[in-house]
């Protein structure tokens, strides 16, 4: 697989056949082959997809197999320490100590960093407290917190020593609608110049905040490509039609289907063709499409897949199941 | 520097956890009024034995003994789980994830675990010289109280807690730590009845020998009441016994965490 021209930061993360292997023989990630540069970079894939074993192997609390991977000029197998003080980490699943208010844990957290002046701690929990809203709540105990403030406390734990590696598994699982936009702002304005990897299934996550990303599934990269080069990459082949409800399962035999709606004639398919059915009208490619159309496990039958999809963007790069394919057509 | 500054984190946070939860307040209470039960006259049926109650050094070696004995017992399910809640909460993701400091770590938890015990017997310094200044009427000696903590009880808490939180740790389960212990726990009552002093000494962890030889064998003879007769030797054994097997499962201990860190493979629990 080779790197398309996504990005003009410096590399910051690269990994080389990065592989772990869970006893006994569950792959948890194989022959993981990225270069990661400055900004925020998306990992999207389903759930099981290897995205929290990529993070946890990158935040060197996981062993890889097998593989390298550096992280600035860093090897995560020797290097933990190094890479742990300049990282900021939120992992998918955590606990909070239910006996110590919000600033008690994150001044516990500040000192366990290694943050030694006071006064530099308190205006370090202060700013994080007050970036995820927290400010207010910060005396009352985490065990009276509800899901979404536990998980800005994460967050804001992940921003107490102004990292500048940022590794966030799922961060937005559990954030009300009002606070995942804030966020996302946050996230934007954070990955100016410092590396930010954010792992998720939500697609609108990377769509609004990353420049660069990687679809990952069954623990192998599919494709690492900007957001826009992906929607690109199966741009015109994305269609719209209303079918008979009799009709959706010989519809979804043919053709890869992305979404259903029913409607009073019928019901409404988004799908994905080459040559699309009578009757059928041309529709604009999402992030989500593209998302859904390399994750499929299964093939769509061969005339519905988009033959173009490798000459469709310059130097794009697609991997799937084992295989390297490379864009051709520039 | 760092790790200096780290252990006192974990200490002092560990610690304000600690005190924070009922679970505490309730082993607290229950020691306190234990000792000062088995310290007062309501443990006693005949009025002949009144008089001890004059001697500070005769309510100190009631009262601390009971306290270790029970706290014992009780003391470890408070610290047993320091170390592996972490992982059933899942914090230890995010620990680990601000850098690589396994003894600052482990030796905070056991501190805050030996300081949580050491403070849960505070009440009896008011509680028992008060048995005595209300029954015995004579002036309180407040040198037996602090020497029956620091050498009857100390010495028993440095063995409990580096044990509990050691071979908790190690099994993985405070469950399979528990119902072993409470076994060795019961049987350290009998250890007056092993005949070898050598040997009693290794099984006798609740400060037995200390309070025999420096305590009520002050107050009248041991012999006259069923004791047997033990000697300084035997005291300075018991206690250097505990302080040397404290040591070398602290040392496991660290050994433990240390390979637990630097092998960058957490051991995962199921969330609770």
């Amino acid at each position: 697989m080779h790197n398309a021209p996504r990005m003009i930061g410096a590399v910051q993360v690269t990994t080389k056949g990065l592989t772990k292997i869970y006893e006994p023989d569950i792959v948890g990630i194989q022959n993981i082959d990225l270069e990661i540069r400055t900004g925020p970079f998306g990992l999207l894939g389903p759930n099981g997809a290897g995205k929290t074993t990529l993070m946890r192997v990158l935040a060197t609390l996981l062993a890889p197999t097998e593989g390298t991977a550096t992280i600035k000029t860093y090897d995560i197998r020797t290097d933990q320490v190094a890479i742990r003080r300049m990282l900021g980490y939120l992992p998918e699943q955590f606990g909070l100590y239910p006996n110590l208010t919000a600033w008690e844990f994150l001044d516990y957290l500040a000192i366990l960093h290694g943050i030694r002046d006071a006064r530099m701690r308190r205006q370090r929990i202060e700013r994080a407290l007050s970036l995820v809203n927290l400010l207010e709540v910060a005396n009352r105990k985490l065990g009276t917190f509800s899901h979404g403030m536990r998980q800005r406390v994460g967050i804001a734990q992940g921003l107490l020593h102004d990292p500048q590696l940022l590794i966030l598994d799922e961060p937005t699982a559990g954030l009300d609608p009002e606070q995942r936009v804030r966020f996302r702002g946050l996230l934007s304005e954070l990955s100016g110049d410092r590396l930010v990897i954010l792992s998720t299934h939500i697609v609108g996550d990377v769509e609004a905040i990353c420049r660069d990303m990687a679809i990952i599934h069954n623990g192998q990269v599919v494709i690492h490509a900007s957001p826009q080069h992906l929607t690109k990459s199966i741009a015109g082949k994305v269609w719209v039609v209303t079918v008979p409800e009799t009709a959706l399962s010989e519809m979804e035999r043919r053709y890869q289907v992305m979404g259903i709606v029913r409607q009073e004639d019928g019901l409404a398919l988004r799908l994905l063709a080459d040559e699309p059915p009578a009757g059928a009208e041309p529709t604009v490619a999402t992030l989500e499409d593209a998302y859904l159309y390399y994750t499929r496990s299964e093939s769509p039958p061969q005339h519905s897949k988009p033959s173009a999809i490798e000459p469709m963007v310059p130097s794009l790069s697609v991997a799937k199941k084992g295989r390297t394919r490379e864009g051709s057509n520039g | 520097m760092d790790d200096r500054r780290r252990f006192w984190g974990v200490t002092w946070y560990e610690l304000k956890m600690r005190l924070r939860s009922a679970g505490y307040w309730i082993v607290v209470l229950l020691v306190n009024a234990f000792a000062l039960f088995v310290a007062s006259p309501l443990n006693y049926s005949s009025p002949d034995d009144r008089w001890l109650f004059q001697s500070s050094w005769w309510i100190a070696g009631e009262a601390f003994p009971a306290a270790t004995t029970l706290m014992n017992g009780l003391g470890v399910f408070l610290i047993a789980d320091r170390i592996l809640r972490d992982q059933t909460l899942q914090t230890d993701e995010l620990l680990h994830a601000k850098g690589v400091f396994p003894k600052a770590y482990a030796m905070g938890k056991w501190a805050a675990s030996f300081l949580s015990l050491c403070l849960a017997v505070c009440p009896l310094f008011v509680g028992a010289p008060l048995i005595q200044w209300y029954i015995g009427h004579t002036p309180i000696q407040p040198g037996p109280f602090l020497l029956a903590f620091a050498i009857v009880y100390l010495p028993s808490m440095l063995l409990i807690s580096t044990l509990a939180l050691m071979a908790a740790t190690l099994a993985g389960d405070t469950r399979l730590f528990y119902v072993p212990y409470l076994v060795v726990w019961y049987l350290d009552s009998f250890q007056l009845w092993v005949p070898r002093p050598a040997i009693r000494q290794i099984v006798n962890f609740s400060g037995v020998t200390a309070t025999l030889r420096l305590f009520l064998g002050r107050v009248g003879s041991l012999a006259a009441r069923g004791y047997p007769i033990v000697s300084s030797s035997d005291v300075v054994l018991n206690i250097g016994l505990l302080v040397l097997i404290s040591g070398v499962l602290l040392y496991l201990l660290l050994r433990r965490e240390t390979r637990v860190w630097m092998s960058a493979d957490l051991p995962r629990q199921k969330p609770a």
